[in-house]
Parts: C-alpha cells; sequence; structure tokens
C-alpha cells in the first residue's frame, strides 16, 4: 500500500516539473509577441474579418524559366495559409508589361516582382529590395493599410534558383524570396537585428528569415524560424 | 489530496517564473517588446500614402560605398525609381535613424535605417518615405 501511495507520490512529482518546465518554455512565448511592433500596415484581410488573398505577376524584366519564377512562389508559400489561413499570396504569372517599380507612384499597378541592376555584388550587395505602399490612414488594429508591393531582384548577383545546396559564391534564391515576401506582408520595416534582437540571426541554421543579412552559399533562411512564424500569425 | 499538492505547487511556480525576468535570463525568451522607430507616429504624410523600401544585403564587412548618409539614402530610394532631393539627419534619440526632410521648408517626411561601417561608408537599408502625390 505504502509502495503504491509513493508510486503515486512520484507520478504526481514528474507531473509537476514537467509542468514547470513547460509553462516557463511557453508563457514569454505567448505574450511577447505584438505585431504593431513589427507590422507597420496590413493587407485587409484581419480588418474585414476574412481572408485577404494578394496576388502578384512576373515583370517582363524577370527570367521567364520556370526555375526562376517556382523559387519565388517557393519563398511566397512560406507565408500563406499560416495559423489562421488570413493570407495567402498567389502568382498570376508572366505580365504583358513592367510595372511601376515605385509601389506609390502607380497604386493600380499589379504586385510586382522585376529583376534589374542594383548595384552589382561588391561593396555593400543589396541582393534584393522589397517596395510597399501603404495607405497611413490607420485600420482597425491600428496600422496602415497594404495597397501594393514591388519586389525588385538584382541582376548583379549570381543567384542559385535549386532547391540544395548553393555554392559559396550563389546567393539562395529561394531563400531571398521567402525574406522578401516577409516584407511584401506588410511587416519587418526593421530586421530583427536592427532592432535588438541579433541573437536571433546566427550564422547557422537557427538563423531567421527576417535578418538583414544573407551570406552566399546558404539555405537556411528559406524556411521561417520560430519568431518569423510566431509574429506573423499573430498579425494574420 | 496528497497528490495534487504538488501539482498545485507547480503551478503556483510556474506562474511567478512566467512573469519572472528568469527565462529571459536564461536566454529562452522570444522577442521582447520593443519599440519601432518606423512607426506611422512619426510621420504625418500630407498625401495619406507612404512606401516603405527595404534592402537584403550581404553580410557584414563589406564597404557601404556610399559617402554620406543623404547619398545612401538616395541610392536605397533610387532602387525603385524614386529620385527626390532629401536632406537626412540623425535621429536624435534612436541610434542608426535618420529623419528625412523635404524641400526648402524642411518638412519631415520619412525615416531611414542608415548604418555607418568601419571603412567610413555608409548605407541605408530600411528607407520609410511620404509619396509626394496622391496616387492613381
Amino acid at each position: 500500500m505504502k509502495a503504491a501511495q509513493k508510486d503515486s507520490h512520484r507520478a504526481a512529482m514528474t507531473i509537476a516539473t514537467s509542468l514547470v518546465l513547460l509553462l516557463v518554455l511557453l508563457a514569454p512565448i505567448a505574450k511577447a509577441h505584438t505585431p504593431e511592433n513589427w507590422f507597420y500596415a496590413q493587407w485587409n484581410a484581419p480588418v474585414l474579418g476574412g481572408p485577404a488573398l494578394v496576388q502578384y505577376g512576373f515583370a517582363p524584366s524577370f527570367p521567364s524559366s520556370s526555375a526562376w519564377e517556382t523559387r519565388v512562389n517557393n519563398g511566397s508559400s512560406v507565408w500563406t495559409n499560416r495559423s489562421a489561413g488570413d493570407l495567402t499570396f498567389q502568382s498570376t504569372g508572366d505580365l504583358a508589361t513592367e510595372p511601376d517599380r515605385d509601389p506609390c507612384r502607380t497604386t493600380t499597378d499589379p504586385n510586382s516582382v522585376h529583376y534589374a541592376y542594383i548595384d552589382g555584388n561588391s561593396g555593400t550587395n543589396t541582393l534584393a529590395a522589397t517596395a510597399v505602399c501603404y495607405s497611413t490612414a490607420t485600420s482597425a488594429a491600428g496600422q496602415g493599410r497594404m495597397l501594393r508591393f514591388s519586389m525588385t531582384y538584382d541582376s548583379g548577383n549570381t543567384f542559385y534558383t535549386g532547391t540544395g545546396q548553393p555554392s559559396s559564391s550563389q546567393v539562395d534564391l529561394y531563400s531571398v524570396a521567402s525574406h522578401e515576401f516577409g516584407h511584401a506582408a506588410g511587416g519587418w520595416g526593421a530586421h530583427w537585428d536592427q532592432q535588438g534582437q541579433a541573437s536571433l540571426c546566427p550564422t547557422h541554421s537557427g538563423r531567421h528569415t527576417m535578418c538583414s543579412t544573407l551570406e552566399p552559399g546558404t539555405n537556411f533562411m528559406r524556411s521561417l524560424n520560430t519568431h518569423d512564424a510566431h509574429t506573423f500569425e499573430t498579425q494574420y | 489530496m496528497r497528490m495534487l499538492r504538488p501539482v498545485l505547487m507547480a503551478a503556483v511556480v510556474a506562474g511567478v517564473l512566467a512573469w519572472s525576468p528568469l527565462p529571459r535570463a536564461l536566454g529562452i525568451s522570444p522577442a521582447p517588446e520593443i519599440s519601432m522607430p518606423m512607426s506611422l507616429e512619426d510621420i504625418d504624410c500630407a498625401s495619406g500614402l507612404a512606401r516603405n523600401v527595404n534592402a537584403l544585403l550581404t553580410g557584414d564587412g563589406r564597404g557601404g560605398g556610399y559617402e554620406t548618409p543623404d547619398a545612401a539614402v538616395a541610392a536605397t530610394l533610387a532602387i525603385v525609381g524614386v529620385d527626390e532631393n532629401l536632406t537626412v539627419d540623425p535621429a536624435t534619440d534612436s541610434p542608426e535613424t535618420y529623419v528625412l526632410r523635404r524641400g526648402t521648408d524642411h518638412v519631415v517626411t520619412g525615416l531611414a535605417s542608415v548604418k555607418k561601417l568601419e571603412d567610413g561608408t555608409y548605407y541605408a537599408d530600411s528607407v520609410m518615405s511620404c509619396a509626394l502625390e496622391v496616387a492613381s
């Protein structure tokens, strides 16, 4: 009888210890992600209570090979249909004419993906840039309302368009695209490491997608890491 | 009841720990709340529209290549074909944040994240600026 009591007491202690560890680990995650700190604007979905479909097309300047477009689409997919599925990026394929790259100059142009020379691959090497235009009339969530984005990949770089390991001189297109669509969602006006979160940007698989830099030869920014995902999911 | 006691105690301890600085001190905290310099509250865009240009770069140790913060901001805006004569000054309360002003009356029209590298040159990886006109 005593042995049985001891066993049940031991079991209770095990449960209790596990509970402590679980709560200590999870509690700060649950309370720390405030999207308004990382998202300055949002597509309509959460405001209007329905899912947002954000379509984009490939400008004539973008390489027409399916590998290039597929890798960009892979990057958009990492943000699509997460959690409640409130935001979906969807490619409409090739565009007939080159849209304006300034998203505010002509907000009626489609969301677009471009390929143009930015700064080559020496000096501060810009790999790609995303520009968004948003209305500063605040939404119900207290943020701007997204109107349009344009995304430009630097033709001065050598991109790797496969799904394996890029060589040390190649820039992984899939990783760059994953990063750029985080901006196209209306987030990270400043990246993790630019706002005191450098610990989220180590040079190994723990590196978060929304860090400010990407090293050639690496592919670990393709998929979202813990805080990329949680922050996005609290927004959409 | 005797079995329940450790579980209840665990719940209390966990509750206290969850709100204490301990998890963060142990390095298991996620991103804390921060104050973003790039916020709508900082700028009142007369046009009602703002653009944000974010550039993804290769890692540290590369030269910025731009002699002044003004040139770095202009280069980033040029990526999307925007060419405006902006004055760029350091923000007083936030390191690496620069205030953009436009025209002779120096209307505050944007903010930029500008880095100064070891070689003394600059680059701007994030620029938010109001659109000049209401778009179509």
